[in-house]
């Protein structure tokens, strides 16, 4: 009984191992989707990896002529301060103002008035609640997300290219 | 599927593999910082700060920077252009052709062709094709756009960015910032940092640009109108110590520092020089003796018109023997011998006790560069002597700066507080604002002292002064004839210090003024040259900076009071 039992045991130890193989080796159509799959994924992902390289190193040019830009800029606001300044001397002014028939005043030129609920204090302005900025991207994921999500409010409001 | 097959889809995904893993590995190396660095990309860079702005308490600009720039070149790149080089460059310098070829032909490896050239001349060398081998490099500049305006105080800074003399030496440390060099990634990928340790700081004075101007415009008048060699003049706000006018004449363009040949440049001579004060000293006297309470404002004391202190022989200046007077026309008559009478009468230890408390003998701590002392001797010193008692009392034998001498005179108009004078008020660093409070030195005298001087120095000049009083203000007030020490030889024959000090409006004083007119041909007497200046430069500062005269002011403190 038990020397017929062992070769039906055997069998279908043989038939589980088969189906196992069937299993796991894929027939060559399917290893040829398959792989075209990852070449596609991999495709993809260089794509993305190079695009965002670029954009970035563009960016990042970018920047670095705007730094220079905003350094040459501050260098010639600073040049122009001193110009500004030059052109105000009083040196210059008070000549310029008396031909134009001023004169310095003396205390006998002004009338003063007493006021006696005259506020003394000054009035407060409240400034406007600022805006507040989104922080700088540190990252490519973080730059692809944005890019991704930017993209998706684009087609949502009808406004992508 | 062969084995053949098998094998070369094993080697092929073991290929695709090993690429996926160095992409996820240079997705890995972006995403995370540094990663992506390499020691090659380093590169060492020095940052520079520009040297911070001075500007006045109303944001107007006294010293602000410039560039200018210098033309050099790598001999390597231009010796075998050198004759077309210089050719063009020669009429463009405003330099000898064989001059910059030879430069060109030496043997450094760098050579300057100019040291430095406006802006104007940089742009058209840049312009120039022919000349894109040389080096343009801008060199900052200090400039001063009011020119000669507060000269001593300001200072000057000379080529290599240091500060040598006034503010821009005081707080050179805070203007300059500080220089830095480090490694850094070149990578395009992050804005190029700056190594900027610190950046300069900007200074903020008390001092009012336009009341400069005002002031300096009267002292010029005055040394012209009284033949004056030179002239100082302290505008101050008694209740807080700030400085709102110093000036000093003759000036210099503190741009232009390197083409004077004087080596006092770098002293402010109102805050640095010292001198002997006379008369002006006598409201301290008189501040002393009534706060010790040696005598009271009713008191008097009988002035045969000399008193002996020491073995020496004290007058009036007049030579006056007025005989019983009161403190009141002691001090308007500014009587010699009732001052040596009141500090006789403290002794010297009282005396020189207030001497010390209104800071006589010892820097201020004001924030300026290469401050004064003073010299005050006192008992104990080798050089001290009993007569020095009786002429310290009105300001012979004891030297101060003008600025100690506002100092302490403004404690009088201060109810008795004596604040450090100061010049900047704010400093402002990288968006942060510090504000320069105003400090109380000592309270060398009590407010009813303060208040009992100021009323005599107000009758003072009313009675005697009439050049000081300006129609519709209240002035206190005190002259000054001060003879001139010749060392070793006693004092100048002739030569005299002309001066006056007043604060007003008196019950409410916002200005305390310092004139002093050194040695005026006109006259000898401050009450003839320096008070008439005092007087002249209120009329105008009243309005300048909006004082009322006192009758308004007194209307409208009752229609507050009304008000109530």
């Amino acid at each position: 009984m038990s020397e017929k039992q062992k070769p039906e045991v055997r069998k279908s130890k043989v038939r589980s191992a088969d189906k196992f193989r069937q299993l796991i080796v894929l027939s060559e159509a399917q290893s040829f989707f398959g792989w075209l799959v990852v070449l596609v994924a991999l495709a993809l992902l260089a794509t993305m990896y190079l695009q965002q390289s670029s954009r970035i190193a563009i960016l990042g040019r970018q920047v670095q002529a705007m730094q220079r830009e905003l350094r040459d800029i501050k260098r010639e606001n600073a040049l122009l301060e001193a110009d500004i300044a030059e052109a105000q001397k009083l040196e210059r002014l008070e000549p310029e103002a008396v031909r134009l028939g001023f004169r310095r005043a003396r205390p006998g030129d002004i009338e003063y008035m007493t006021i006696s609920d005259y506020p003394t204090g000054k009035d407060i302005t409240l400034l406007p609640t600022p805006t507040p900025m989104p922080p700088p991207l540190d990252s490519v994921g973080e730059a692809l997300w944005y890019a991704v999500r930017s993209s998706i409010n684009d087609l949502q409001r009808g406004e992508s290219p | 599927m062969t084995s053949s097959q098998k094998m070369r889809t094993i080697i092929l995904s073991l290929g695709l593999g090993f690429i996926m893993i160095i992409v996820l590995g240079r997705l890995v190396a972006l995403q995370v910082r540094g990663l992506i660095t390499t020691p090659e990309r380093d590169v060492m860079v020095a940052d520079y700060p520009d040297r911070g702005i001075i500007y006045d308490r109303n944001g107007a600009v006294l010293a602000s920077n410039t560039q200018d720039y210098q033309i050099g070149a790598s001999t390597n790149f231009v010796r075998h252009r050198a004759d077309e080089i210089a050719g063009i460059l020669a009429p463009i310098l405003n330099t000898p052709q064989f001059t910059l070829r030879e430069r060109m032909m030496s043997n450094n490896q760098f050579v300057v062709l100019a040291g430095r050239v406006p802006a104007s001349t940089a742009e058209t060398i840049r312009n120039i094709e022919e000349l894109s081998s040389l080096q343009v490099e801008p060199m900052p500049r200090r400039i001063y756009p009011q020119n000669e305006l507060m000269c001593h105080t300001l200072g000057f800074v000379n080529y290599g960015g240091d500060g040598l003399a006034g503010l821009e030496a005081y707080y050179d440390n805070e203007l300059a910032g500080q220089a830095n060099f480090r490694l850094i990634n070149f990578s395009p990928l992050h804005p190029r940092p700056s190594v900027i340790a610190r950046q300069g700081t900007d200074l903020v004075l008390t001092i009012d640009r336009s009341v400069q101007y005002l002031v300096e415009q009267h002292l010029q008048r005055a040394l012209i109108e009284h033949g004056a060699e030179s002239g100082t003049i302290i505008v101050m706000d008694p209740r807080t110590g700030a400085l709102l006018a110093v000036a000093n004449l003759p000036c210099f363009d503190p741009a232009r520092f390197y083409e004077y040949t004087d080596t006092d440049l770098n002293q402010n001579p109102a805050i640095a020089q010292q001198f002997e004060p006379g008369s002006i000293m006598k409201v301290i006297t008189m501040a002393a003796a009534l706060d010790a309470g040696v005598v009271t404002p009713n008191s008097t004391y009988y002035d045969p018109g000399v008193i002996e202190l020491g073995g020496h022989r004290i007058r009036n200046w007049d030579y006056s023997a007025p005989g019983t007077t009161d403190m009141t026309m002691l001090l308007a008559r500014s009587l010699n011998v009732g001052a040596a009478t009141l500090a006789y009468w403290m002794g010297p230890d009282i005396f020189y006790t207030y001497m010390q408390r209104f800071n006589f003998g010892r820097p201020l701590g004001v924030d300026v560069a290469a401050e004064g002392t003073g010299t005050v001797k006192i008992p104990g010193n080798s050089n001290w002597a009993e007569s020095d008692l009786g002429t310290n009392s009105f300001g012979q034998g004891i030297a101060t700066t003008p600025l100690q001498m506002v100092a302490a005179t403004a404690a009088l108009a201060n109810e008795g507080r004596m604040m450090r004078p100061y010049l900047v008020q704010e400093i402002h660093h990288q968006g942060q604002v510090t504000r320069i409070e105003p400090t109380v030195i000592s309270s060398p005298i009590q407010p009813q002292t303060a208040r009992e001087v100021t009323a005599m120095a107000v009758v003072s000049v009313r009675q005697e002064v009439f050049g000081a009083q300006v129609e519709g203000y209240t002035v206190a007030g005190k002259t000054g004839t001060a003879e001139i020490p010749i060392p070793g030889f006693g004092y100048h024959p002739s030569d005299t210090i002309g001066a006056f000090i007043g604060w007003l409006p008196a019950d409410d004083p916002q200005l305390i003024i310092l004139v002093k007119l050194d040695r005026p041909r006109s006259s000898q007497w401050g009450s003839m040259t320096a008070a008439p200046v005092f007087a002249q430069l209120v009329q105008e500062l009243v309005v300048l900076l909006d004082i009322p005269p006192d009758h308004i002011r007194h209307r409208a403190g009752q229609v507050a009071a009304q008000g109530q």
